[in-house]
């Protein structure tokens, strides 16, 4: 059984530190456009 | 389909294929050839990943759900986005740097052969016979919508890709499927701007919208629990989050995109382009579907939007039967059409209430016309949806603007082929000939028999669709074979890059388990989306328990 590859720490291209920022900026884009569907559909929906 | 818009297509088969030719760089080794060299930006892979995902019957089957079920497909994506963030700390980072060429490679480092080899085999019978599937189902309805020779339509849309994808590699595949994903928007906003603009006047893009909602068409989100409901919240955010992280991270067609890109870096940002685009792009293609609904109400929309089977239904005796219900159809579409003028003039309760009933008379004859249709065919799955957008675009769109669809039809097709037969190349070659079969040759050798896998690949789909468009229910025995490998492969690499106990034994007995259980799950009725949390977590599970008893088994010998 071998480990599997660990990643590189070192790796100048891979630059994590804007990640987190990144990661939360996709979910707030995500929740806007849920609270936009939602909306949509409350909106033009069935009284 | 006018002389205009002949040319234009035509126009666009030529050029794709020059162009496809002529943006080749660096094929004459595999690397470059398989892999663009690893040399690729992130937005021209991006693309490329959403082009791939997005095929023709995403184009004409998504707009068709829309037509007849509303918004609600759109949350079939709700789990993407968190799925997109997972692989870009996770596999992303570990087969880039592991600098493989397949996904399937790496559990050969990770476990053994025999898993390398199960997985590959099944992503090669998997996507051999989706990739005609996305040939066929596209040819089937433009040869009947166009008047189209079926085996013809499916040359014009498979030699094209074979052609451009045999010669230049991937570096073909992504620059072609840059360009065809422009096509591919336009096409659609064109749509969305026709049908808009020929609303009836009076009768504005609000009151349109609320036509549509009260008959459920906006409604997008549905928040109840329901294993059986296939489009719910709750499936589309975790089933779909489990289809995301498995289609994105096991699937070679996928995986292929981002070993092109040029740093890890780069290979992340390409996967949170559809993490941002994804939903906004289907909620739009959804848009409109509901927006020629709409259209419809307005419009003189015919009985049954493919009428290729009314012959059968003459030819079983039913034709008077069937001549009724064009009458009565007539009928009930001049009611609903005056009703949803009076909703769209006062909108109060008494007007959306003549409407909704209106709506309800007019799907009573179609699916009494249905039923006719499926007694006649003995065919219980028959459907009109996905001939709504063709359709529209034949009939109803300016001169220029039915060329420039139908060429964004062809695009989506071309692009999600030309992907597949790419990633099918590469893991016959990489996987299967290189590995099993003559383990040492040059590097000529193996880009030569590359590049004929790719045609003979694509001579197989081609050969295969004309076959498949014979027998609908083969497409859906593809798709459901497909629901039932995807988690269970998705188990197998979160054994692979999540349990460090894991080994071959339980890799290899953790994904036949899975899929078995996937296939027991799936005949209770239970939604497709919910096989891929089944066969993922029976997978880890089986997994996990196989490799820690054999590896007891292992030190006590």
């Amino acid at each position: 059984m071998s480990a599997p590859v660990s990643p590189d720490a070192h790796d100048r291209s891979d630059d994590t530190s804007r990640l987190p920022r990144l990661f939360v900026l996709i979910v707030l884009v995500e929740a806007i456009t849920i609270a936009a569907l939602y909306w949509f559909g409350r909106h033009f929906g069935p009284a | 389909m006018s002389v205009v818009d002949w040319l234009i297509v035509a126009a666009y088969l030529v050029w794709v294929v020059w162009d496809g030719i002529r943006l080749s760089r660096n094929t004459h080794e595999v690397e470059g050839y398989l892999l663009a060299g690893r040399s690729l930006p992130w937005w021209a892979v991006g693309l490329s990943v959403m082009a791939t995902q997005l095929s023709a019957i995403t184009m004409t089957s998504t707009t068709g759900q829309g037509y007849a079920d509303g918004m609600r497909f759109v949350q079939f994506y709700l789990g993407l986005p968190i799925a997109m963030i997972i692989l870009s700390v996770t596999v992303v980072p570990f087969f880039w740097r592991a600098k493989v060429y397949t996904a399937y490679e790496y559990l050969e480092r990770r476990f053994d052969l025999k898993t390398r080899t199960l997985t590959a085999v099944l992503f090669l019978i998997s996507r051999g016979l989706s990739c005609s599937v996305i040939v066929a189902a596209p040819a089937v309805i433009l040869s009947i919508v166009l008047g189209w020779n079926l085996t013809l339509t499916v040359l014009a849309i498979g030699a094209p890709t074979v052609i451009y994808t045999m010669i230049g590699g991937v570096q073909a595949v992504t620059w072609t499927d840059v360009k065809q994903m422009a096509v591919i928007v336009s096409g659609i906003v064109a749509a969305v701007i026709v049908l808009v603009a020929r609303l009836p006047d009076g009768i504005g893009l609000g009151s349109a919208l609320h036509v549509a909602g009260a008959v459920g068409r906006t409604q997008a989100l549905d928040f109840t629990f329901d294993i059986h409901e296939t489009y719910t919240f709750w499936s589309g955010l975790i089933g779909g989050l489990f289809l995301s992280l498995s289609y994105f991270g096991c699937d070679q067609s996928q995986v292929q995109r981002y070993l092109t890109a040029k740093s890890v870096n780069e290979g992340r940002h390409s996967l949170y382009m559809s993490a941002f685009v994804k939903i906004p792009l289907q909620a739009l293609i959804l848009l409109t579907g509901v927006l020629m609904f709409v259209y419809f109400v307005f419009h003189p929309s015919p009985l049954l939007f493919n009428d290729a089977p009314v012959a059968r239904i003459e030819a079983a005796g039913h034709g008077a039967e069937y001549s009724a219900l064009q009458a009565e159809y007539v009928h009930a579409y001049q009611q609903r059409r005056e009703a949803a003028a009076a909703m769209a003039a006062a909108d109060d309760m008494s007007s959306r209430q003549a409407f909704v009933a209106a709506d309800a008379a007019v799907n009573d004859v179609r699916t009494r016309a249905v039923t006719l249709v499926k007694d006649a065919t003995g065919d219980a799955s028959w459907t009109d949806v996905n001939y709504v957008f063709p359709t529209f675009v034949v009939r109803h769109m300016p001169i220029g603007l039915v060329g420039l669809i139908i060429a964004a039809i062809f695009a989506a097709a071309m692009s999600s082929i030309a992907a597949e037969l790419n990633a099918l190349a590469t893991a016959t070659v990489i996987d299967v000939y290189k590995r099993l079969l003559r383990p040492v040759a040059t590097d000529a050798h193996y880009l030569f028999i590359s590049k004929w896998a790719t045609a003979a690949w694509g001579a197989f789909a081609c050969a295969m669709a004309v076959f498949a468009a014979r027998l609908g229910s083969l497409i859906e025995v593809v798709n459901r074979y497909g629901s039932y490998f995807y988690g269970s492969l998705l188990g197998v690499f979160i054994l692979a890059l999540g349990v460090r106990r894991a080994n071959g034994h339980g890799a290899f007995v953790g994904l036949v388990a899975g899929m078995a259980a996937v296939a027991y799950v799936a005949s209770r009725s239970v939604a497709y989306l919910w096989l891929n949390v089944v066969g993922a977590v029976v997978v880890t599970v089986v997994g996990t328990l196989v490799s820690l008893f054999t590896t007891r088994v292992k030190r006590s010998t």
